[in-house]
């Protein structure tokens, strides 16, 4: 019975498409939230596309291409007000990052993710500050310390939703 | 779990081939996204071209987006609105009573005001706003502070106006596209605004901390002569801002200088007014020494 659903649930196109479509668009809604009506005094949003873009990575080894990092980051920079070009860079790096961590490493769990993760956001949002403040802002790195405590300490939920949303997209 | 790798191909060449295509494209996106930040360093207005590009892409979204959030909040409005109808009507009616009197004599204040003004020679240099624009969404993931606002060269917004709502000055257009526009915020780190303390002539630069206040810098040397509860309105030196716009409050006194508070706080801001840049009316022989000692404000990029 399980076998036979399986098999039709594949031939179908509309859910092949699904399974396809719900990472990027998802990862996409999160770079979205940025453009939400609220103006914001400090920066305090989490990068919600960087750290579904990751948790997809990490749950799942071969879910993006190799150029998923461009692509997605262009779209970041649509909404996010950085200078054009920072994610298109730093999302490819941090993809690198991890997939060069992944050919070392044995195994990893889940607070192996967390940590990975932790350090790739904190890295990624350090270094958006260094390129924004090279087109004249003068910012110190102190003000983005919230933010990044704010985003590791809801990496977790994050990853929780890409599981459910994981698990989701194939039914 | 032990990292199981298939990203290997096998023998397909095509399969081998399509790999080998995704990791050039992904080495050249790369390298085209650090080329584009390098462009936002040598050639600014290359660079902003992009950015505007990708502002009026994004901007039908965050419109969309604020009209949802009236929409759900308006329906309640209506329906409170419907119940209390008579109520209201009663009070509109004394309201209506009320203005008229206030009307009578607001006109009157025009007149005074007018001769007064004829009395002490003061030029009208205020213009009229260009347009009203409505602050649709921010950077609020991001170090520097932008507000996009929803109306762009086709509704007449240039690059360089600044922008004030009611309470007081919000920042200063910094790019322009088709339909929407970037405001630079006045508490980001990049924005300098010439004030000057509202109850006498002294005058300081006011610089945004990042976090959503200011920081005024004193243009006379020693310890910061602004004091908590200080008002701080544009001073208009070096044009641009008209100088009377209510900028901040002072809160405290830091170690760099004096910590204000934005009057105009643009997470309740709604609305914002662009204006024309002012152009200050050339200094006389008797107050250019005074004027030197002023810097210009500076225009980000």
């Amino acid at each position: 019975m399980i076998s036979l659903s399986r098999r039709s649930r594949f031939e179908t196109r509309s859910n092949l498409s699904k399974i396809r479509a719900v990472p990027a668009l998802s990862v996409m809604a999160g770079s979205m939230l940025t453009a939400l009506p609220f103006i914001a005094n400090a920066p305090l949003m989490p990068p919600f596309g960087l750290m579904l873009f990751l948790a997809w990575r990490l749950l799942q080894r071969e879910i993006w291409h190799p150029w998923a990092g461009v692509a997605l980051g262009l779209f970041d920079d649509m909404w996010s007000k950085q200078p054009p070009g920072t994610a298109m860079l730093l999302w490819s790096v941090a993809q690198t990052l991890i997939a060069a961590g992944d050919q070392r490493a044995l195994w990893r769990d889940y607070w192996q993710d967390w940590v990975i993760s932790s350090v790739l956001v904190a890295f990624v949002l350090s270094a958006s500050l260094g390129i924004a403040n090279l087109t004249g802002g003068h910012t110190h790195w102190l003000v983005i310390v919230p933010q990044i405590i704010v985003s590791i300490l809801l990496q977790p939920l994050v990853m929780r939703l890409c599981g459910f949303l994981d698990q989701w997209r194939f039914t | 779990m032990a990292p199981q790798t298939s990203r290997r191909p096998g023998f397909s060449r095509r399969a081998q081939f399509s790999l080998f295509i995704g990791y050039i494209v992904a080495v050249l996106g790369a390298l085209v996204g650090a080329l584009l930040i390098v462009t936002a360093h040598f050639d600014p207005e290359g660079h902003n071209a992009v950015r505007a590009f990708l502002g009026d892409l994004a901007s039908p979204f965050s419109s969309a987006g604020r009209a949802a959030v009236r929409g759900v909040a308006g329906v309640g409005d209506s329906v409170g609105a419907y119940i209390n109808a008579g109520a209201k009507n009663r009070a509109m009616q004394t309201e209506l009573q009320a203005a008229r009197t206030q009307l009578i004599a607001g006109e009157n204040a025009i007149h005074e005001n007018a001769r007064l003004r004829g009395l002490l020679k003061l030029a009208q240099t205020e213009t009229g706003p260009v347009v009203a624009a409505r602050l649709i969404s921010s950077s609020g993931s991001n170090s520097r502070r932008y507000a996009m606002i929803d109306k762009g060269v086709l509704q007449g917004v240039v690059s360089g106006e600044p922008v004030r709502s009611v309470d007081g000055l919000v920042g200063q257009v910094v790019q322009t596209g088709a339909i929407s526009a970037q405001v630079l915020l006045i508490t980001d780190t990049g924005n300098v605004v010439p004030v000057r303390r509202a109850t006498d002539d002294l005058t300081g630069l006011s610089t945004g901390n990042g976090d959503g206040l200011l920081t005024i810098h004193a243009l006379v040397a020693g310890v910061s002569p602004f004091k908590p509860h200080d008002i701080l309105v544009t001073s208009g030196a070096g044009g641009l801002y008209p100088p009377g716009i209510p900028v901040a409050v002072v809160i405290s006194i830091g170690r760099e200088g004096a910590i204000a508070r934005p009057l105009a706080d643009p997470e309740q801001l709604d609305f914002a007014l662009i204006e024309r840049p002012f152009v200050a009316p050339l200094p006389t022989p008797t107050t250019i020494t005074a004027k030197v000692k002023k810097k210009k404000p500076k225009v980000d990029e």
